[in-house]
Parts: structure tokens; sequence; C-alpha cells
């Protein structure tokens, strides 16, 4: 009797709804995912509601989350990666799992490692409760995995429960499917004139989600107090024909105009400007929305050029407003840059290993009639195909398990 | 299919090609289907193909169904048609609402009329797509203005018709094009790229953001439009020979009929499901109904067929899943108790509760959430929340002020399963300190707390109540949280009468994924009630 076995690689938000849909249906899951945190980008997202829902969809990904870290058919791997894929009958998977250096079952999430460590964001912290250990130590920035020099959270931590000793393990498993659930990759701006990685107060969409999620206010990186001015640049990465980014990223309009509304809910005085191409619709009271926040934010259509610093620890922003021929200037307290969504690091070589075809773009093509991926068990979810809202991910998460199921006989 | 736990017998409602894909799919695995069209007999084509299924006796179609009507819930809704010939009752176990959409030319939009050379959208696609010899005009025409988002905000579907016609009379009908709009909607795959070929091909695009465009019909039927060109900032005229008109994409006027006929919450832009974040993609406030594709709202065509596989993996999950037990569902006490004054069944916002010579609770339709047992004026309703669980029994008592007279504040808070409790626990994951005399009271939904539990919180000795709810327009009951809010109005408003302070009492609305702003609340609410001091209500 086959025992009915899905990998999902990919724990975002459409590898959680996958997995969640195929474990309903009484198959068994096990998400991998490379960071220490599941739920991908979007877990780290805020609610924007003020009083009112605005419909993003961040409480959608909890509840996915929640769903799958207590499902008894899910098995996650945090920290996980896939090495080697092959099929004969069925896939032969090899995963590379990160050490564990902190043991879940004797984190108590007191956080004292966090606040022991010298070295900032060798410790990490989690976003959701359903964050278990909340914290994680890594890679990259800890001091003793780099040179031995440091074992203060080991010894700190009141439980015993960190290992720093602790080696990286390779695990092999099967699968009758896999699904291809990588999301994207944010755009890096540093190679626009924005001065992002230079100045402080230029941050990207996805890091103010995260200052919104934890803080609840738009604050000064440079000085930690809020913002009196803020510039929402959209479009950063996308709709460029110079970089042949020939994509909308569909969400950052939406996003971003959301986020304007909620710090002007928080804090009314603040002066939001808000500079694009063209609004994309979100929601479906979108008409109402776009009336609403129009008389509380400035939007000015134009992508401005350079940022320069200016004095008061403020930036000054230079474009081209419709008014005059003239190039004009404004400062501004805090730049928030709408990065655009990008296929995901090395999708290039899984599309080799998987077999699967890249569009234009460079994300993963659709499976269609003429090249159905489903005959040879791999499936794709989410917006590894391409920029997707939350609520697109989780149908297209939807598709896929129902694809999944039909090719498994269930 | 096998080993289900109710029968599998769907009902699709609607025209389209997600109907028929969702009929495909359910046939495929085994279910009965039945089909039922509004339309004329020219639209049941779409059904071809089928002819295996329709033999074997598990596909019905009823085209032209006339009036319908529904009564049941999920697992046994009873439906009839009434179309042309004897009404046919039926019995399914679920029902799928898979409509295609209507569209409305926006002529008085721009302030014009149809005419030979004022044409609607789907109008102007079909003629250029078919062959123009019953269309010279476009044939010959020099300059084709296209008229889309200018007045209301366009959409990807209605752009990526325009942008196609456009590229397609720019490379091989050799004239001019122009496309006036406002925010052009290139949100859907290969949209950017299908803008940047069309200007390429010579497309003209004008944009406005300040101004809008003036359009004039002469006397002689053809337009001129007047503008500002928002970037250089010069007046220009415009006189197409021909001009395209875009439209909106409204609900079909079944699908209307049929959110009403099922009691379908609606959305703000008329389509069948409401604007919430919890019935994405294809469900209803009613289990067992769901809706796909346009009948739910303006879509892709990539979305609507995902939509379909969505719709047709729900009605496979349902028909798996074991009957509902009677535990967390609502009881109603007819002993004595219920007067049927239907509160319960007008204010139930999934439709399960009915009266047939009882007033009846259908535990399979019942998700629970309380509002009923809340709503109540003869406390006639109880739900089932198995021992010892019963909110009631879970409201906990003040704290007595200490000997040395340090107070600390008894707060209770009444938590929403769904937002305020999560938040609670992410406030403690993320290491805030929460009020020494916090106790938390979790329920599966604000509706469900009532006055009476809000009067004991005080009774029981509470120097402060909070109240914690989903944001507005995030409710799974839809309105239990406006209940909720409406209920503690009342109180204040008594208590403001009784003479007790009114800032004991309070409510906030939060998500699962607010943790920061949990903590912040609760730990102001708590410096609030200190100032406040002791409840007189404690015993001393």
């Amino acid at each position: 009797m086959m025992v009915n076995n899905v990998l999902v690689i990919g724990g975002g938000v459409a590898g959680l709804s996958a997995a969640s849909e195929l474990a309903e249906l009484d198959i068994d899951v096990e998400i991998v995912e490379k960071s220490d945190f599941p739920g991908g980008y979007a877990i780290q997202y805020a609610c924007k509601a003020t009083d009112q829902c605005v419909k993003c969809g961040a409480c959608m990904v909890e509840e996915k989350l929640e769903r799958v870290v207590h499902h008894p058919r899910i098995k996650v791997l945090s920290g996980a990666r896939v090495q080697r894929v092959s099929k004969s009958d069925n896939f032969s998977v090899t995963l590379l799992k990160k050490p564990v250096f902190i043991d879940p079952e004797k984190c108590t999430n007191c956080g004292i490692c966090f606040e022991k460590c010298p070295e900032n964001g060798a410790v990490t912290k989690g976003f959701s409760k359903n964050h278990s250990p909340f914290y994680a130590i890594s890679g990259e920035k800890c001091r003793y995995l780099k040179d031995q020099s440091c074992t203060t959270c080991q010894a700190a931590c009141p439980e015993g429960a960190i290992d720093l000793s602790a080696g990286e393990t390779t695990e092999s498993t099967h699968a009758n499917a896999v699904i291809l659930a990588t999301g994207f990759k944010p755009f890096n701006p540093v190679s626009k004139p924005y001065g992002y990685g230079k100045f402080k107060n230029v941050i990207t969409n996805l890091e103010m989600e995260r200052m919104l999620r934890t803080q609840g206010r738009a604050l000064k990186p440079s000085k930690g107090v809020e913002a009196g001015s803020i510039a929402f640049i959209q479009c950063v990465g996308s709709r460029d024909a110079k970089l042949n980014h020939l994509w909308c990223s569909k969400v950052c309009c939406g996003s971003a105009l959301r986020m304007a509304g909620l710090v002007k809910a928080r804090r009314p005085e603040t002066q939001i400007t808000f500079f694009y191409m063209d609004v994309q619709t979100f929601g479906r009271d979108f008409s109402e929305f776009y009336a609403k926040i129009r008389k509380d934010v400035r939007l000015i259509r134009a992508i401005p050029g350079d940022i320069y610093p200016a004095a008061d620890d403020q930036l000054r922003v230079t474009f081209l407003d419709n008014t005059s021929t003239e190039a004009l200037q404004e400062e501004f307290d805090l730049v928030v840059l709408s990065v655009g969504m990008t296929p995901c690091q090395g999708l290039r070589e899984t599309a080799a290993v998987l077999k699967v075809r890249l569009a234009e773009t460079g994300f993963v093509q659709e499976a269609d009639e003429a090249c159905p991926h489903s005959e040879r068990g791999v499936f794709m979810a989410g917006s590894v195909t391409g920029p997707m809202s939350i609520p697109e991910s989780i149908a297209s998460a939807r598709k896929t398990a129902f694809e999944v199921a039909k090719y498994l006989g269930i | 299919m096998k080993g289900l736990a109710l029968e599998a017998k769907t009902l699709i409602l609607g025209c389209s090609r997600e109907a028929r894909k969702i009929a495909q799919e359910l046939l495929e695995r085994e279910g009965e289907v039945i089909v039922a069209t509004p339309g004329n007999t020219g639209d049941a084509g779409l059904f071809n193909g089928l002819e295996t299924a329709r033999a074997a006796g598990k596909l019905e179609i009823f085209t032209d169904t006339g009036s319908f009507a529904c009564s049941g819930s999920v697992g046994r809704f009873k439906v009839t048609f009434a179309g042309s010939g004897k009404p046919t009752a039926r019995t399914v176990s679920s029902i799928i609402i898979a409509d295609a959409v209507e569209r409305k030319p926006n002529f008085s939009l721009y302030g014009t009329a149809a005419s030979n050379d004022v044409v609607s959208l789907s109008r102007f696609s079909e003629l250029i797509e078919s062959g123009l010899d019953s269309a010279k005009n476009i044939l010959e025409a020099e300059r084709i203005a296209f008229l889309t988002g200018l007045v209301e905000e366009s959409n990807p579907l209605i752009t990526e018709e325009v942008m196609r016609c456009a590229l397609k009379l720019q490379q091989e009908f050799k004239c001019q094009t122009y496309l006036l709009t406002g925010n052009l909607k290139v949100a859907g795959n290969g949209l950017e790229a299908l803008y940047r070929q069309t200007k390429e091909a010579g497309a003209v695009y004008i944009k406005f953001s300040e101004t809008t465009p003036a359009i004039q019909t002469e006397k002689s039927g053809k337009i001129t439009i007047s503008y500002v060109d928002e970037i250089i900032r010069e007046t220009f005229k415009l006189n197409p020979n021909v001009t395209v008109i875009d439209e909106t994409l409204q609900p079909s006027a079944f699908s209307r009929e049929l959110a009403i006929k099922l009691e379908i919450e609606t959305g703000p832009d008329g389509f069948v499901q409401s604007d919430n974040v919890h019935r994405t993609p294809v469900f209803t406030n009613r289990k067992g109904v769901f809706v796909a594709g346009f009948s739910r709202g303006v879509q892709t065509a990539d979305d609507r067929q995902a939509e379909a596989a969505s719709a047709a993996l729900a009605v496979v999950n349902l028909y798996k899943k074991m009957p509902e037990d009677h535990i967390g569902k609502a009881e109603i006490n007819d002993a004595g108790h219920c007067i049927r004054c239907l509160t319960c069944a007008r204010i139930c916002p999934y439709s399960a509760i009915s009266l047939n010579s009882k007033v009846v609770v259908d535990p399979q339709a019942c998700e629970g959430c309380g509002i009923c047992a809340a709503e109540c004026p003869r406390f006639a309703i109880k739900i089932n929340a198995g021992e010892d669980n019963a909110i009631s029994d879970r409201i906990p008592a003040g704290k007595k002020t200490a000997d040395d007279g340090e107070f600390t504040p008894s707060i209770t808070v009444f938590c929403c399963s769904r937002s305020a409790k999560g938040a609670g626990d992410l406030a403690a994951c993320m290491g805030y300190s929460l009020p020494a005399g916090l106790q938390m009271v979790e329920v599966p939904c604000a509706g469900s707390i009532s006055l009476h539990y809000l009067y004991t919180a005080f009774n029981q000795g509470a120097d402060g109540v909070l109240v914690l709810t989903c944001h507005e327009g995030n409710c799974h009951s839809e309105y239990g949280n406006i209940y909720a809010h409406q209920r503690v109005e009342q109180v204040s408003d008594r208590l403001l009468q009784f003479g007790f302070e009114t800032g004991r009492l309070a409510y906030k609305t939060l998500a699962s994924n607010m943790g920061t702003e949990f903590a912040e609340t609760v730990n102001a609410f708590d410096k609030a009630i200190f100032e406040l001091g002791p409840s007189r209500l404690k015993e001393a």
C-alpha cells in the first residue's frame, strides 16, 4: 500500500497552505524551510487595521502557520535545505539541516540569550507565537561559529538549552510528489541612487512592515524617534526597463498605502508623500479606501531621482513634479522604498534539478496543457511563479494541493 | 468517492468556464453533479463533452431555471427550480455559485452614447477578431481612442483587453491608437510587458491624475476629446474616428438573486462573498455554500481557474470529513424557555437555525460562535462547551486588596479566540510584561460575550473589564465584534446611571499578530484602573 507523502520546499504562506490542504486529505507532508522561522515574508507583515480591517491578509498567514504547526500529519523542518533530488519511482531527497543550537524541548523563550549576546544580529527573534523556540542563532554573525571566541549565550541560558558545538546533519527522505513553493526574493535597492545601505533612514517596505509589527510606529532607525515626514517610493525594481524587470509586483501599492493609513491613524500629524507611476487596485473596497487615503496622503505621480543627506538628520529627495518643469527637492525624515518581488535565489539551479522551466522573467513557468509538470510529480505553488498577494498565494496553493491529490489518486 | 461522510451530490449554479471545470473535476471523482443555469439554450453548449456522465445519470443539467428556492443546510439542501415546465426538487450536499460576469458599458459615465463610432470594448474586441466586414469605420479609421478608468478605477482584465486591441490595431491596421486612462492597471501576469510592447508598436498613452478629459459628442456623432497633457501642461484636442468605451464588470443578475435566496453576505461591490479575509478564496458565511470565478469578484482567467480547483477541493474536503458532533455547538432548551421569537434564527450569521415544529440548530452548519446564546432574551440557548468549559464558569473573581493596602487591579479580559488570544500569546513570546492582575477569558467569538457576562465580571469583583475583539470587517461571524461593541456601550450607559465609573469597562479591536498593541492596550488599561482604585463591588 502506497503511503502518500509529499515534500513541500518552502514554508511561506503558499507552502503552509498547500501542506494544510494535503494533510486534510490524509496525506503526510514534510515542509523544508531554509529559515529558522517558517512563514516566509508574509509572517513578518504587520496588521494594518486602524479600527477597520483593511484586508491585507497578514492575519491569515498566522492562521495557516498555526494550523500547520498543530497538524499531526505535517512535519516542519526549519533551517533545512534540499541538497539533492533524484527520481525513480518516487523522489529521493537529501536534506541539509542546520545545527540545532537551541533545543526546542528545553527552551522557554525567556530571551536571555538575545539580551546577553554581544554581537548584533547573532541571535535572531521570531515573529509569530508559533515560532518555537522564538529565538535562533544566526550562522553568519555568531562569534563562536567564526572562531569559537564567545559562549555567552550557552553559559547564560538558565535551561541549558544551547549547544554551540552542534553540527550540521543530513537527512534522507522520500516523497511521491514535490511542491516547489520557494517564493520570491525582495529586490535589493543598493544599486538605486536612494542611498539604501548608506543612509540609516532609507528602508525597504519589508523593513517598515517589521517595524510596524514590532513597534507599532514609524520610527527613524537613526534615532529611534517617530518620523515626522515619510516618503514612500514605489516601483523600486519593478516596471523597470533598465533592469529588464518587466513586471508589476502587484502588492506594493496596496501595502504602502495601507501602511501610510496606519501611521496616519496612530500619529495624525505625520506628513506622508507617495511617489508612484500608476496606483494598482487592491481590495474590494478600493474606491472607498482610495478616496479616503488621498485626503491623508499626498500623491505625486513621479519616481524620484537621487537622494542626498540633508541637515537635521533628514533626507533630500529630488523629483520632477508635474506642476513645474524644474527638478524639485524636498526633505523627509524617513524614506520607504517599495521594493519589488524578484525570482528567488538559486532558482536557476533548483529549476534544473527539478526539471522545471523558467519564464522570461526568471520566475518559474506555470504548468499548462502543453507542458504539465505534474506528469513527473513536481508542482508549483505561490510567488515562485510570479508576484502574488497573500490571498492569491493561498488560492494558488489550494489549486496545487488539488492537483497533487489528483496525481496521487486521492 | 470512497469513505465519505456526506453524499457526494453537488449543485453548481451558473454558466461559466469555472462552472464547467468544477463539474468536470467532481464528475472525474465519481461525484454526482447538478448544473443549473439561468440562461438560454445557447449557453448550455458550455457543458458539451460531458455526455457520458449525463448518460450514466451522474450529471443533470437544468437550463432556464426560472425561480429558484432553497431550504435546509449543509448535507441536505433542498432546492427547487421552477422554470418552463413543472417545478423540480432535488436534495444536494453542497452548492457552488459560479456564474459569468455582466459587462456594463460605461457610455453614460463618459458622457457619451453608443453609436457606430462609439463602441463598447467587448463589441470592439468582437469586431476586430471576427472580421471587419460590418465595421468599415474601424478598418478605415486613422485615429482610435480608448477611454478606460477615467472616472472609476479600471482593472487588469479590462486593461489587458484594451492593450491587446491597441496592439493589433498598431501592428495590423496601421492606425494610431490613443489610450486615455487614470491609473494604468498592470497588476496582472504579463501586463507590464504587454504595455511596453504596445508602446513600442506606437500606441500613445495619455494618463490623467489631477484633471479629466472633456468628452463631447459633436452633431455629426463624432467625439471631440479636449484635455490637458499633465506632463507638458498644454491643452490638446483629439478627434478620433472611433472611440472605444470600457466596461464595468458586475456580478450577474443570477448571482445577485442567488445571494438573496441563499442568504449569502455580499461585498461592497455586490459580488457574492463578504469582503472578509476569512472567506478567501471560495468560502461564504454558510457552510457547504461556495462561490468561485466571476460570481465572487473581478479576476483574471488564471485566477478564476485556480478558484475552480479550489472550489472542487472545498467540496472534496467537505464530503470527506466526519459529521460534526455536538461539542461547541449551540443547543436550544425547548422545555419552557424558548418562546419562538426567532431572534436566534434571524441573527445567526451561518443560517444554521430554522423553525420546524421547534426551533432547531443544525450542528453541521453551526460554528459555535455563541451569538445566538448571547442574544436570546430568555437565556434559552447554551453552547455545549463540554465539562466546566462554559464561559460563565470561567469568569474569574476579582482579587481582594492586599492587607497592606497595596492595590493590584484585577482586570478581566474577554479575548476572542481568533484575535486577542493569539495577540496575548504573541505579547508574552515577545517578552512584554503584562499586568499582574490580568485574567483572560477566552471566548469562541466576541459575539458570545453577553450583557450578563459583563455584569457578572463586575459582580465577581473585577476592577476593570476589557473586551478585545477582531477588527471590524475581520470577524469570522461577520458581526460578532459589532454586537460585542454595542453591548459594551449598553452596559457603559447603565453603569453611568448606576453611578459606577464607566472607565472600568472598555473595548478594543485587535488581530492575532498584534503582540505589541496587546501589551500596550492592557498595560494602559491597567494604569487607568489603578488610578480609579478598587471597585466598590468587591467584598471589603
